[in-house]
């Protein structure tokens, strides 16, 4: 992976003549044609926004040729609506620590590997849980853990021919904070999620307001700051959360937080509005605040990352026809174009050679290869995002996944932890 | 620049005007906005109010969601609605009243989020309560009801032996431990109660029984459905929780700092409202300030245009026009530069005083004028006494002329009288008489210009004498037969009877007038017949005579044109004719002078080739009382006959003696008539009549009878013939009124020897007695006039200048006259005259001699203190009359 596979004309027209021509050709040697004369059919997909955008649905509505409905919503809404009525989507797009409570609802059906196209391409983040040899495991659910499907129903390690969720977006998160704006007691020193809780940035500090997800950046800046120790930050104890949430309650209550942010737009609009210097952020949103010339640097703490890994799942309840769309809208997400869209926000696919071909050089070597941008980069929009000269924290693709502190996780002490949180926020 | 003041002032005004205006309107703009920022600070206190009541109802909203999350009270979802209505009316309050903030957009944001976090909230609690209702159904139908179910199922098998008591109780344990941990989750929703129940449902499942299939199917089968129930429990309690807690709690938290933003931007806002009111309010104060310093400025820009733009430019232009008016001149006029009024009023007072130079200039030049005039007139003045000397000169020049051509004339005319006197040859009588004709001629010419110099020099003096028409008859018949036989010209003379002879006027210039129209008729006619007409009619106090002559000839004639000129001084109706007829051309203009001069009037009308009329009208005065020229003629007796075809005698003349008009026969019938009157009248038109009937009309008179015959005009030759052929009366046209008279009285008489008035021509022989001392320094006049003297019987001496008479009377007065000449070399006749006069000898008649012929010279004879005065060439009769005069007495 340390070079780019293909090297393929630039031009995103010739691009996507070519990706026509593949899909054409892969959906007529391996899956039942739809017969000309039939209605379109209506895939629905269910999801949040990280991946249910406009312009993917637009694209893969023109590439397949099928009509699409998302239906973004907050995550927590989301889940409980696609584990309580299966009925209601075709796809479930969201993170792995959703796939537990989808699995047992038995909202979700086995995905079969030999009807993806490039399930041979998909990498060991998600088959083996390391990139590199000496790749540091993360804690808490890494996705290899809750891939396969077992014999026995369950989730597991070991390979079957089944699997819960087609492995597909993928990222490391920290925190982002606003360099102008860093206090000078914090200058050159290495990045730490120590400073979601130092008090420089007191009054400054949003947190993502999810407990699965907030939660692990919390108890990574306690950590680092010395304040509690964790036997496994990916299952933490209900004691051990009572401390945390003390202190946090404290801090709340002397207003070291600006806010908790439950949607992109609006992390974006904190650190724009410059209500926070420093927080809880998603790639996308660094992104956008660099197009708007906001000087945001996404973190590379030295504790390492908060991993996550996106599930796109099948509802138990779509079969026959629908069910075909369904595997052919996964195989569109592995063809190429998607993986590269979303590499232009600062996310991973997990077949990136695929989207190398719809990646410029310097945007390869940007993204994946964590060098300098040798010219200003477009963001999906098509405005610049990515100024000459900027390079992103924390290295390679591989460098990245190489040091994922935990993954997003449901704990058991989850329902704990939405009690303590609701306490958090509110006190 | 804006080139005419009234303009400018306009603008000015319209300016302060409009000045006025704005400043009233941004003071009222002022106003409105000052009140309305203290309505806004009024309204941001609401606003803030608003807020504040938005952030306490979101809090009871959370305590709303915390009741019914702990009892899903109904009333707690109740109380939630009707909050989240007040809410988002509080909402739409603040949306409305953010229409006005200065932060909109921001403001707009923050409230957009609001409602998305409300939104979401109020969602999200729907979600929660639907989540409650299915979670208490789940336990009350669902995992509740199958525990029980199942235990009343294992009772049941229990009754009918199916299963052992031992199995029915142990499952019963295991029932309710389930019952447990599912009330437990219930009461804390913990992992490891889920784990609890799963075990212990687990459990029932492995526990041995003896039951049959049927029954342990059933079982099973209520276990599934229990445990379903059960995870679908805690699926939703965990939503519920999480909604509950994270998103809910965020979604509260979100929107209450929100609210909390919002109540700071809205009294930032307020704060930024009153601060900007104060700001209008005292911009306003300082714009009004501005505006009046403005106002005032412009005012005085205005006060200051006016005074130096146009007051003071109108003052001097004033200042300059009184200047004009006085006359002053100005060299340099204010302001003529200028494009306005004031500039027009500049170039006007230019013009004006343009004009005052002008008419100074004009005046100067009139002044010029009138000395140039003046001396013009000194000169026309000078001139005039030039001309009037001149005049003076020609005259003196004429007189001398006169005297100089009348001297010789005097001796030439005077040698031919005298010779005539003489036996003569007949040839040379011939040659006498012919000169004696061509030296009248040249004297009436002499006379014609010397007249018509005198009349042209004013000097022409029209006589008023008593006179007898019956001389001027004479002598016109005289003159114009005599010219008129020559020509062989019939002329015929005819006089109104009534006329009346005796008249008062200047016979002189009136024979002058008659005679020359008379002689040109003659002059003018080869052939043909002269009328000569006299008429005139007496006004009704009988003393004023119109007299009317005319005289129509046969004549060339002319043309219209010709006869505009012929009244002209020099000039003949055509040039040709001075070639032709000879003659001064100054006859017509001295007949028209003339007329004009006695207040006559002078009309001529002709015919090219025909012949012309002349007519002259005078009035004369006249005597009153008068018989006419004819009255006094007698009459024929009533019977008398006129033997004509055409009569000869003017009807008016016919009826004067009684010779009536139906008495008439032509010749053929009186030579038949058996008998005839005593007394015949005869015309006789040719001599060929004559020849034919003189032996008829011989016989006639030998038988008694008086005939008289009217001859037409005939040559002297055959007059001669006429006369010595009959010897009876006779008559030739032309005859004047007393020779017709004599005629008539002939006839009746039957006596031709009857002269009555006769006027005889011929020189008496006269005799006188005397001594006369010619003064005379002419060697041939002293020859004339001493020949006719010595014709009369006269002695003489004589002495040849003044100074020899002088001396000459002194030493022998023995002179009983003295004929003088006025002209003389040594002593001139008047100082010789007033010398004698002075040596006593005043009654000495002395007349003057003077080729003058001027009125004066006689006067001025008088006045020298001669006696009387004759002009020469003196004419014999004239001599012995003016002798007759003055030596008949002694």
């Amino acid at each position: 992976m340390s070079i780019k596979p293909y090297k393929l004309n630039n031009s995103s027209t010739s691009r996507r003549t070519l990706l026509k021509g593949g899909l054409a050709f892969g959906l007529t040697a391996g899956i039942t044609p739809f017969a000309i004369g039939k209605t379109k059919p209506t895939l629905r997909i269910m999801g949040t926004h990280v991946t249910l955008q406009e312009a993917i649905r637009q694209r893969a509505m023109e590439d397949l040729g099928i009509n699409i409905e998302f239906e973004p919503g907050g995550s927590a809404t989301v889940l409980q609506k696609a584990s309580m009525n299966p009925h209601s989507f075709d796809l479930y797009e969201q993170w792995s620590n959703s796939i537990n409570v989808l699995w047992r609802a038995k909202a979700i059906q086995p995905i079969q590997k030999k009807r993806l196209q490039y399930w041979e391409e998909i990498n060991n983040l998600s088959k083996t849980g390391k990139l590199t040899e000496n790749a540091r495991m993360g804690a808490g659910d890494a996705p290899h853990k809750i891939l396969n499907v077992q014999d026995d129903g369950s989730l597991g390690e070991k390979h079957t021919d089944t699997i819960s969720f087609l492995p597909y977006v993928h990222n490391v998160d920290s925190f982002g904070y606003d360099t102008s704006k860093l206090p000078d007691e914090l200058q050159g020193q290495e990045e730490s999620w120590g400073w979601l809780l130092d008090r420089h940035f007191s009054g400054k500090v949003g947190i993502v307001n999810d407990p699965t997800i907030g939660l692990f950046d919390l108890a990574l800046a306690a950590q680092a700051k010395g304040f509690v120790t964790f036997q496994d930050i990916g299952s933490i104890t209900e004691y051990e959360l009572d401390d945390l949430f003390n202190l946090l309650i404290e801090l709340t209550q002397l207003n070291h937080f600006s806010g908790f942010w439950t949607s992109v737009p609006e992390s974006v609009e904190f650190m724009k509005s410059g209500r926070v210097a420093i927080e809880s952020m998603f790639s996308p949103a660094v992104s956008a605040l660099n197009g708007q010339h906001i000087p945001v640097t996404f973190a590379a703490p030295k504790e390492g990352y908060r991993g996550w890994h996106g599930v796109m799942c099948l509802s138990s309840a779509t079969q026959g026809r629908m069910k075909d769309v369904a595997y052919e809208y996964m195989n569109w997400w592995l063809s190429g174009w998607p993986g590269a869209f979303i590499a232009r926000q600062g996310y991973y696919i997990s077949n990136p050679q695929r989207s190398a071909d719809y990646l410029s050089q310097a945007e390869w070597d940007y993204w994946y290869k964590g060098n300098v941008a040798s010219e200003p980069l477009n963001g999906p929009d098509g405005k610049v995002s990515v100024q000459k000269g900027a390079q992103r924290t924390g290295g390679s693709y591989e460098e990245r996944f190489s040091n994922v502190a935990v993954w997003n996780t449901v704990m058991p002490s989850y329902e704990y932890s939405l009690q303590k949180w609701y306490e958090f926020i509110t006190a | 620049m804006l080139s005419s003041i009234r303009i400018q002032l306009i603008t000015v005004l319209l300016a302060l005007i409009a000045l006025i205006l704005s400043q009233g309107f941004v003071a009222r703009k002022n106003q409105e906005v000052l009140s309305k920022g203290v309505a806004s600070a009024a309204k941001a206190v609401i606003d803030v109010g608003i807020v504040k009541e938005l952030e306490r109802d979101v809090v009871d909203l959370q305590r709303n969601v915390l009741i019914f999350k702990e009892n899903a009270s109904k009333s707690a979802i109740t109380r939630f609605s009707r909050l989240m209505v007040t809410i988002n009316n509080k909402l739409d309050k603040l949306a409305l009243v953010n229409e006005l903030s200065t932060q909109k957009e921001d403001n707009n944001q923050i409230l957009n989020r609001m409602r998305e976090h409300l939104s979401a909230y109020q969602e999200n609690f729907s979600q929660v309560v639907e989540a409650r209702s299915e979670r208490d159904n789940l336990i009350d139908q669902g995992t509740m009801s199958d525990i029980t179910l199942l235990g009343s199922e294992l009772d049941k098998a229990l009754a009918q032996g199916k299963i052992s008591a031992a199995f029915v109780d142990d499952a019963k344990v295991i029932l309710i431990r389930t019952e447990n941990a599912m009330l437990k989750y219930l009461m804390k929703p913990d992992m490891k109660f889920i784990k609890s129940f799963n075990d212990s449902i687990d459990a029932l499942i492995r526990m041995p029984s003896s039951a049959n299939t049927e029954l342990q199917q059933r079982i099973e089968r209520i276990i599934d459905r229990i445990k379903n129930d059960f995870f679908k429990l805690t699926q939703i309690t965990q939503g519920n929780l999480f909604l509950v807690n994270v998103v809910m709690a965020g979604s509260a938290n979100e929107f209450l700092y929100l609210s909390g933003e919002l109540a700071k931007k809205v009294s930032t806002d307020s704060k930024i409202i009153t601060q900007r009111t104060y700001q209008i309010a005292e911009s306003t104060q300082r714009n009004g300030e501005l505006f009046s310093l403005f106002a005032i400025l412009l005012a005085l820009a205005a006060a200051l245009f006016s005074t130096f733009r146009i007051l003071g430019p109108i003052r001097s232009i004033t200042e300059v026009f009184n200047k004009l008016a006085k006359g002053v001149q100005i060299s340099n006029i204010p302001g003529s530069s200028r494009r306005d009024e004031i500039g027009k009023l500049a170039k006007a007072a230019l013009v004006f005083s343009d004009k005052n130079r002008e008419t100074e200039k004009l005046l100067n030049e009139a002044r010029t004028m009138n000395s140039q005039l003046e001396n013009l007139n000194k000169v026309i003045t000078e001139s005039k006494e030039k001309a009037e000397q001149a005049t003076a000169s020609k005259s003196m020049f004429l007189a001398n002329m006169s005297h100089e051509i009348r001297t010789p004339m005097n001796g030439i005319i005077g040698l031919i009288e005298l010779a005539q006197q003489q036996e003569l040859s007949t040839t040379v009588r011939g040659y006498l008489d012919k000169a004696a004709y061509s030296g009248q001629i040249l004297l009436s010419v002499i006379n014609d210009i010397l007249d018509f110099s005198k009349i042209e020099a004013g000097k022409l003096k029209i006589e008023e004498v008593s006179f007898s028409l019956h001389s001027l008859f004479d002598n016109l018949i005289a003159v114009i037969a005599l010219r008129a036989k020559e020509k062989n010209l019939s002329v015929h003379f005819t006089v109104n009877p009534k006329i009346p002879p005796q008249v008062i006027g200047d016979p002189l210039r009136i024979a002058q007038i008659i005679m020359n129209i008379g002689n040109n008729a003659v002059k003018f006619t080869e052939q043909g017949r002269i009328n000569i007409e006299f008429d005139g009619c007496l006004n009704e106090k009988g003393n004023l005579l119109n007299l009317c002559m005319r005289i129509t000839d046969s004549g060339i004639g002319m043309s219209s044109a010709q006869l505009d000129k012929i009244f002209k001084p020099f000039t003949q109706a055509d040039g040709s004719t001075n070639r032709k007829y000879g003659g001064t051309g100054l006859g017509l203009a001295i007949v028209s002078q003339l007329t004009e001069l006695m207040n006559g009037r002078l009309d001529a009308t002709s015919t090219m080739g025909k012949g012309s009329t002349f007519e002259v009208q005078l009035p004369l005065k006249a005597f009153k009382n008068q018989p006419g020229v004819l009255q006094n003629s007698p009459q024929l007796p009533s019977n008398s006959l006129y033997v004509t075809e055409s009569a000869l005698l003017p009807e008016a003349y016919c009826e004067q003696i009684q010779l009536s008009t139906s008495a008439r026969m032509s010749i053929g019938e009186a030579r038949n008539a058996a008998a005839l009157p005593d007394f015949i009248v005869v015309d006789v038109h040719d001599f060929s009549f004559f020849r034919e009937n003189i032996s008829w009309l011989n016989n006639l008179l030998e038988n008694d009878k008086s005939v008289g015959l009217v001859m037409e005009s005939a040559g002297s030759a055959l007059q001669a013939k006429y006369g010595s052929l009959w010897k009876g009366p006779l008559i030739m046209h032309p005859f004047t009124p007393a020779q017709f008279e004599r005629f008539v009285h002939q006839v009746i008489a039957k006596d031709i020897g009857f002269e009555g008035q006769h006027f005889k021509d011929e020189p008496e022989e006269t005799t006188l007695e005397g001594h006369v001392l010619l003064v005379e320094d002419n060697n041939i006049n002293q020859l004339v006039t001493g020949e006719m003297l010595t014709n009369l019987g006269l002695t003489f001496d004589i002495a040849e200048d003044g100074k020899q008479a002088v001396q000459k009377v002194e030493n022998s007065p023995q002179y009983d006259l003295i004929l003088m000449d006025v002209q003389m070399p040594i002593m001139d006749g008047y100082e010789a005259t007033r010398m004698l006069r002075d040596k006593k000898f005043a009654v000495l008649p002395i007349i003057g001699l003077s080729a003058n012929a001027m009125k004066e010279d006689k006067q001025n004879a008088i006045d020298a203190g001669m006696n009387d005065y004759l002009t020469k060439p003196i004419k014999q009769k004239s001599l012995i009359g003016m002798l007759k005069q003055y030596l008949g007495k002694q």
